[in-house]
């Protein structure tokens, strides 16, 4: 059931910006990235995606290859979500929720992909922009509009089984403090429900109240991995990010 | 729950009412290239000329005028519809390919690599592709115009992308030099052209549907209407790569083979449009773009619009190329540009807006 990294590594330039990395998600909780700029944790993040293939090691999900499973298949069991969306069309807010039901097309009724595109909007509080065109929307909007995206893609448990799994790669990097907190508050939720997810996440303070599992990256190397009361010490965030003198989290 | 289904229900509406004009259009116009000219056919003629071909009545009008309708004019038609519908879906597709509203393929040259490989065709000829050409026969212009398409296609995409992320200034330039590098071409061969052929060049550069014969016409005809079919079913992967390449993989988007599929079929679309009827210029800019005005931008509307609409534009813009000079004919590529780049012009000054509204 576990989405899991083995001895990964990813070459750019001769240079491994990810270094023999092993580390296993399991659904039904929320694992934090966290890291310096450039530690890895976004191509980490890719590497479980599926959209970049490790130069070294495996990744698995249920411990099949993610390389091997069909794109359509692996769409239906994960969404994803980029740190930067390059959308340059001016779709309707709901068009591009729609267009989270792309992998199903075919499969299910359209009132199945109705209502998997509704509950997203709801989900992440846009009823109100549904019909807006999104080039018009600031950058938090955006940010909430391409999560729904994501929640549409994975909305009913998949027909291939096993868990459903949320990758998103700084989720809350625009949204203001009220957005951020709905949004942990339904990854949470998800969670409970036995979703997977896993994000990557600056905020130190969101990762302690929310998170399960923190993964500390350091150079493309993983750190350490555990509860994030445990990693995110003052010692231990000072190691991570190279400060000078430890750093206490209130 | 009501709200977003009639949401979608309601452009979706929209959108299949847009479709439906842009077809009753094109129809009109088809009939009206067909009825006017120098010599002026009652459109009920036009009815009887095609039931008697269709053997259902014995009585036929004159012999000229079957003649003129049956060989001069419906193959023109057809032409025009072919070669708009597919210059329409062609340049919808580059867009969508370069996730830039500003791709056409005459503009980044496209065209004009398909011209090259036709006009290196037409001036060397025997001499140089006699064994093709027999094997080929009347496809082997338009497929040689596809692989001068092609070509520009693969080397505009690989000089303009980083990271599968078009840089959208690169492509415009890029586009500029191929279409130096390509007139220079057909400079070149013009310059060793005889005099027949020279005259077939020139209108070749200004782009015309004159002299369509069924013989010419059926050829390219087939070939573009399956790079129509297939770019059509294209629709909703293209949407998702609309949204980056790294979410439509995320999205089970296989996005190589949608990119090589786009690219090969844009390829053939103009590649086989402009074999028979030279460089028609930015039909593939302006008719996408009307088209997402009406129905927005989703590949499933904007495709088959653009065809549609395309064939219409490309019909009355032809109406106009014959009836503005009479007897003598306008290029039609004069006429698609002077409608066209306005039209670009206003595209960029829109553009240039929104940049500094930020």
């Amino acid at each position: 059931m576990s989405l899991r990294l083995d001895a990964v590594s990813v070459f750019r330039a001769g240079r491994a910006i990810v270094n023999d990395v092993s580390l296993e998600c399991v659904p039904g909780g929320i694992t934090a990235f966290c890291g310096a700029n450039g530690a890895g944790k976004t191509t980490a993040l890719k590497v479980l995606v599926g959209a970049l293939k490790p130069d070294k090691g495996r990744a698995l999900l249920s411990n099949q290859l993610i390389d091997e499973i069909p794109g359509g298949e692996l769409a239906r069991r994960r969404a994803a979500v980029p740190q930067h969306p390059l959308l340059a069309f001016p779709f309707r807010v709901h068009e591009v929720v729609e267009m989270g039901r792309t992998p199903h097309f075919g499969r299910v009724t359209p009132a199945d992909d109705a209502e998997a595109v509704l509950g997203a909007i709801q989900s992440m509080g846009l009823s109100e922009l549904a019909d807006r065109d999104y080039l018009t929307l600031s950058g938090g909007e955006r940010q909430r509009v391409m999560i729904a995206r994501a929640l549409a893609q994975v909305w009913f448990s998949p027909e291939e089984g096993g868990a459903r799994w949320l990758l998103l790669d700084e989720p809350t990097s625009a949204l203001d403090l009220k957005h951020q907190l709905a949004l942990m508050t339904l990854l949470k939720k998800l969670a409970n429900e036995g979703w997977g997810v896993v994000c990557v996440l600056h905020d130190l303070q969101l990762i302690k109240r929310h998170a399960d599992q923190a993964a500390m990256f350091k150079g493309g190397q993983l750190a350490s991995v555990g509860a994030p009361q445990d990693e995110l010490t003052a010692e231990r965030v000072a190691d991570i990010f190279d400060l000078d003198a430890p750093y206490d989290l209130i | 729950m009501s709200d977003a289904v009639a949401l979608h229900q309601g452009r979706e509406r929209r959108a299949k009412l847009v479709l439906i004009s842009c077809a009753c259009a094109a129809v009109a116009l088809a009939i009206l290239g067909v009825v006017i000219g120098p010599l002026q056919i009652a459109p009920i003629d036009l009815a009887k000329i095609l039931i008697h071909q269709l053997g259902l009545t014995s009585a036929s009008v004159s012999e000229v005028k079957s003649g003129v309708i049956l060989n001069l004019r419906i193959p023109r038609v057809v032409l025009a519809c072919a070669v708009g519908a597919s210059l329409g879906v062609a340049g919808a597709a580059m867009q969508g390919f370069f996730r830039n509203p500003l791709a056409d393929p005459s503009l980044i040259g496209v065209s004009f690599g398909g011209a090259l490989a036709a006009v290196a065709v037409i001036v060397l000829g025997g001499a140089f592709f006699g064994s093709a050409n027999a094997l080929l026969g009347p496809f082997f212009l338009p497929i040689s115009a596809f692989a001068g398409s092609l070509s520009v296609v693969l080397i505009i995409y690989r000089v303009s992308t980083i990271d599968g992320r078009v840089i959208v200034a690169t492509m415009l330039l890029a586009g500029v030099a191929a279409n130096a590098l390509a007139i220079s071409g057909i400079g070149y061969l013009t310059f060793l052209a005889d005099d027949t052929q020279l005259r077939d060049l020139t209108f070749w550069t200004l782009g015309t549907l004159g002299g369509a014969t069924w013989s010419r016409v059926l050829p390219a005809v087939a070939l573009m209407l399956t790079a129509i079919a297939g770019m059509l079913t294209l629709a909703r992967p293209m949407n998702c790569l609309l949204l980056g390449e790294g979410d439509a993989v995320a999205l089970g988007v296989d996005v190589e083979r949608v990119k090589r599929r786009a690219a090969l079929l844009t390829a053939l679309g103009v590649g086989a449009a402009t074999a028979v009827c030279g460089v028609i210029s930015f039909v593939g800019l302006v008719v996408p773009h009307l088209v997402r005005l009406m129905t927005g931008p989703d590949h499933r509307y904007v495709l088959p619009g653009s065809a549609l609409l395309g064939a219409a534009l490309v019909l009355a813009a032809d109406l106009i190329a014959r009836l503005a000079v009479t007897p003598a004919e306008l290029p039609l590529g004069v006429v698609t540009a002077a409608l066209g780049a306005p039209f670009f012009f206003w595209l960029l000054v829109k553009d240039k807006r929104r940049e500094a509204l930020g």
